[in-house]
């Protein structure tokens, strides 16, 4: 059986044995005269070896690793004052009774300072750590804890720690990428303390200070307690959605890692969510439900003002003035659910919806829908003016979702819609003049079906994956 | 012939493997160690050794030492009219000892093998190879240094069954290696080491706190002067080890300067080298899987490790005293004989089998996913780890990150970071894959093979193709091709060294002269015996010579120790 039978051995055979075997096999396959035999031979060697090692009852010269006690929590560092190092006298073991955590905790409230450099002077001033095995044992601590708790400490000197305990290299730990996104997450979290926001802005790259002051606001708004009520209150403006969401994405890149405390991981989700997904989920429906509720508000608000004035004015109680009242604010609150409905539709269309059930099957229709049916409309009946109702939305939506993230589109974007709504006076007058109308419908319609071919062609690879 | 040659910083040492064991042999003036200086004089002759330090006072334009450090970099030095490379200046060297062996062996050298400090990089490497084919040898093998010295130590003291650590702190580098011997086995286990940390770093220490202390300017100082600094400041340290203090004197212009150091303000001065040194220890222990309680023994190499320092830091590292049964100077040259021995296949030595490691870690870069599906690059991925056993193949597949993927870049990177950026590039190989594959499907098989002497081959295997290809490093900077080589041989072999029968007088002439730009006081005396002197050279009669000779040493001598 490999690797006994490479070495000519029993299985049974002692550390002693393996080695002697090996030696004299060694004598026949010598590194510089059969290098592909001796490799044979080394594995075969490392490997019995080890086998000898797991059966026999554990050394006791070696201190089995001890399982990671469950990790105080790290965050609150009181600022103690550093005690200076006990020097052990030469000759001596090293003092069992070193504090490992307490170790840590200091030097964790050391490099909240950042400065790398004073705090190396710092660890290699611990007299008690020139002790090979109790570093060794301090290192794996300072692993576990980085992985467990991940507390706040500058990127700088957490290399500084890596490359004191000798982790600085690529065999040190196992999933290195894990170790660089803790490493993340631990630099962001020093950086999220307060106090240290206008540095933060800073290495987002925020230039500007109206930029400055949205991404501080959007930080203390990150920072809060979770409660529906004041986030959604917060939400009705679409622009602290958008600046929420931005200041997420440059802090925790893109898809966006989970931020470190003090950021509230339920405030991150509820932005993140509110940014991206249309009035079909739970947190989209609630916002959409609040704008509303704010148009209404603002209606009757204003209905309500107008109203009292009017009544003011007359110096009596009038029904009549209840009417305009009411009336008025019902027009303001429709045209105000109008624009938000648009809106949404628009931004619902823009984005990506995975081909699944109702909701896929009409968001890829829903611009041929409509411009199939306006077509239908303008040639079957008289009234061009119906068809235009159609046209337009359709045009508007595949723009829409033709010009989603390109660049160009961005300056552009104002005058685009204008045009679109500017499209049917000069349309009609064209067509007036020249006495075709059917045919500038026609071709209106033809080009929003056009643009959301050309849309559902280049989505079509996102779409496969997105099915796989 | 076959020797064995301990190229080193400060010294250098040639021996070989003989009948009574390893035997080193002296030089013109009688020493086993001969400085690692050169110098040129008028005639454009070269001095290596003694003279040649001597001379970097009394002429320091055309003197030099210390190239060691200098090896596989590019950098020229000018001595007189013509520039050296740091591989020339080692042939130099390699010439003169060679001429010694050859002196006392009546025997032509054909091959060597050198140490080289373990941590050395394959540019070093091969400049010390190329530096051995312009003495006019061929390099048969380069040992480590700290290998070869627990060659020398443990053969001789026939430990069977033991595992120990070998601490080399030389002139300019740092080795550290972990070692096992067994039924005639010398297996290392890990070496780790700093190129750039030995007993000159704790001169330039000195020098420096010493030079801040006096108020003077570095640059303000002549060559010579300096020099004297130097050479002053090398005994006060050597003389720490023994007692507790230590004094310097130096004229400057006329004024006599004193300063003097005390043990702890030493140790203080000395602490920052001390840390550098910790990481190779902890390094080579963990890379070979040891408790510091199961070492059996640490041994001591090398000039600098007589500094007091360096027990004291190994006792504090490992709770226990090392142990010292070698001579440190000479250790890594009678290693370099016994390997000299075994590589010969001499028969006393047939039951000694050498394994060693290769001292890097050799590997590719490549991109990871992370868990959102995110994909992350930069990242160093090991094939063959630092501190395996040579000669070693391994082979490892990688896969195309994106679907239609046609062609494949595998970069050779070496080092130990593990992000690439940091690590060293050495080649880059682009190979055609199969768009038409899923990617995990479409692996390429990328082997590394490093042999005993330190070269590397990568090899990739197309799985879904069956095409092979292979690599050939490209090349690095600081090293000569081998028409370089033999274009620079020719050049060298115009500079002639001083024969042997001359090079005692030579020395001494050069003694003289530094003595008088040394000493204020005697200086018109000095001056008249080194004409006297060589009046008596002009005569060539031996006998007059050696008598005058003789004199004028004693006379040095009793200057000197005024």
């Amino acid at each position: 059986m490999w690797p006994y039978s490479e070495l000519g051995i029993e299985a049974t055979a002692d550390e002693r044995a393996i080695k002697r075997a090996y030696a004299i096999k060694l004598k026949q396959n010598r590194p510089d005269e059969n290098p592909q035999g001796f490799q044979r031979l080394h594995e075969a060697y490392q490997a019995a070896l080890q086998r000898c090692h797991a059966n026999a009852p554990a050394a006791p010269a070696t201190p089995a690793p001890t399982a990671p006690r469950p990790l105080p929590p790290l965050a609150p560092v009181a600022a103690r004052s550093i005690e200076p190092p006990v020097r052990p006298s030469a000759a001596v073991a090293p003092p069992i009774t070193f504090d490992a955590d307490a170790f840590l905790h200091e030097a964790v409230a050391c490099a909240d300072a950042n400065e790398p450099g004073r705090l190396r002077q710092w660890l290699e001033s611990h007299e008690a750590l020139w002790s090979l095995s109790l570093k060794t044992r301090v290192g794996q601590r300072w692993l576990a804890v980085v992985f467990q708790a991940a507390p706040p400490m500058p990127d700088g000197c957490f290399d500084e720690m890596l490359a004191f305990f000798r982790l600085d290299h690529a065999g040190a730990v196992r999933d290195q990428l894990m170790l660089q996104q803790q490493r993340k997450r631990m630099h962001l979290s020093w950086h999220l303390t307060p106090g240290r926001h206008g540095e933060l802005a800073g290495t987002m790259g925020l230039k500007g200070i109206e930029q400055r002051r949205r991404a501080t606001q959007a930080l203390k708004r990150l920072q809060q307690p979770f409660r529906w009520r004041t986030v959604l209150t917060q939400a009705v403006w679409p622009q602290h959605v958008r600046s929420t969401n931005e200041t997420i994405v440059r802090l925790a890149g893109q898809p966006p890692v989970a931020l470190p405390p003090p950021v509230n991981p339920r405030q991150q989700e509820f932005w993140l969510k509110a940014a991206s997904s249309g009035p079909f989920t739970r947190i989209g429906a609630a916002i959409i439900g609040a704008r509303i509720a704010g148009a209404l508000l603002l209606g009757l608000l204003l209905g309500v003002g107008l109203g009292a004035m009017d009544m003011v004015d007359a110096g009596r109680f009038d029904w009549a003035s209840v009417g305009a009242m009411v009336a008025i604010a019902g027009s303001i609150s429709t045209v105000v659910l109008g624009v938000i409905a648009w809106s949404q539709l628009t931004l619902w269309q823009r984005g990506f919806v995975p081909l699944r059930g109702m909701v896929g099957w009409l968001h890829l229709t829903l611009v041929p829908v409509l411009a199939g049916s306006a077509l239908l409309v303008v040639d079957a009946s008289d009234s061009p003016m119906a068809g235009w109702l159609l046209t337009v939305p359709a045009l508007w939506l595949a723009l829409a979702r033709v010009l989603h993230g390109r660049q160009v589109a961005t300056s552009l974007r104002p005058w685009l819609r204008l045009g679109i709504f500017l499209i049917y006076p000069v349309a009609s007058l064209v067509a007036s003049a020249v006495q075709v109308p059917v045919i500038m419908g026609n071709s209106l319609a033809g080009a929003a079906l056009l643009a959301w071919a050309i849309d559902a062609w280049r989505r079509l690879p996102r779409r496969q994956r997105a099915l796989a | 012939m076959l020797v064995g040659i301990d190229l080193g910083t400060t010294h250098s040492l040639i021996g070989r493997y003989g009948d009574n064991g390893p035997t080193l042999f002296p030089n013109a003036l009688g020493q086993l160690l001969t400085p690692s200086v050169v110098s040129l004089d008028a005639d454009g002759h070269a001095l290596v050794g003694q003279a040649a330090r001597d001379r970097l006072i009394s002429h320091p334009g055309s003197s030099v030492a210390s190239f060691k450090r200098w090896m596989g970099s590019d950098r020229e030095t000018r001595l007189g009219h013509r520039s050296f490379r740091p591989e020339e200046l080692s042939a130099l060297v390699l010439r003169a000892l060679i001429a010694d062996a050859e002196a006392a062996t009546g025997e032509t050298v054909t091959e060597a093998v050198i140490s080289v400090p373990a941590y050395f990089s394959d540019a070093q490497r091969k400049a010390t190879q190329a530096a051995g084919t312009l003495a006019g040898i061929k390099v048969e093998r380069l040992i480590n240094e700290p290998t070869a010295a627990a060659l020398a130590y443990g053969l001789q003291e026939r430990r069977d069954g033991s595992r120990f650590l070998v601490f080399d702190l030389g002139g300019g580098t740092f080795d550290v290696s972990v070692l096992e011997m067994f039924e005639g086995v010398v297996e290392v286990h890990a070496s780790a080491g700093d190129n750039f940390l030995g007993g000159e770093d704790f001169l330039d220490v000195l020098e420096k706190t010493c030079l801040a202390d006096l108020g003077l300017q570095r640059s303000a100082l002549d060559a010579a002067t300096s020099g004297v600094l130097r050479q002053r400041l090398e005994t006060a340290k050597r003389a720490l080890t023994g007692q507790a203090s230590a004094t310097v004197q130096l004229a400057v212009r006329g004024e006599t300067h004193e300063w003097s150091i005390d043990e702890a303000r030493f140790a203080q001065l000395a602490d920052p080298l001390l840390q550098r040194m910790r990481a190779p220890l902890e390094r080579a222990m963990r890379d070979a899987r040891l408790q510091a309680e199961q070492l059996d023994e640490i041994v001591l190499v090398g000039g600098a490790s007589r500094m007091p320092l360096v027990p004291r830091l190994v006792t504090r590292m490992f709770g226990r005293l090392p142990l010292r049964h070698v001579n440190p100077d000479q250790a890594i040259a009678l290693g370099a004989c016994v390997a000299s021995g075994l590589k010969s296949r001499d028969q006393r030595l047939d039951e000694v089998v050498l394994t060693d490691v290769c001292p890097y870690s050799l590997g590719t870069q490549v991109v990871r996913r992370d868990g959102q599906g995110r994909m992350q690059g930069g990242f160093f991925e090991p094939i063959i780890h630092r501190n395996s056993v040579v000669p070693v193949s391994r082979e490892q597949s990688f896969f195309p990150v994106n679907p239609g993927q046609s062609k494949l870049r595998l970069d050779v990177f070496q080092g130990e970071s593990p992000m690439v950026e940091r690590n060293i590039k050495l080649g880059e190989l682009e190979v055609e894959i199969d768009p038409a594959r899923p990617p995990q499907e479409n692996a390429v098989n990328l082997r590394f093979t490093y042999d005993v002497n330190g070269v590397l081959q990568v090899e990739a295997n197309v799985s879904s193709t069956g095409k092979q290809y292979e690599l050939v490093l490209e090349q690095n900077p600081g090293v000569l091709s081998a028409e370089q080589i033999r274009t620079r041989l020719a050049a060298l072999a115009e500079i002639k060294i001083h024969p042997r029968s001359k090079q005692e007088n030579l020395a001494l002439l050069a003694r003289a002269e530094r003595i008088y730009e040394e000493h204020l006081a005697m200086r018109d005396q000095v001056q008249a015996w080194i004409a006297q002197f060589r009046a008596v050279l002009e005569t060539q009669d031996e006998m007059v010579i050696r008598e005058h000779r003789l004199e004028l040493g004693r006379a040095l001598d009793t200057l000197e120790s005024i």
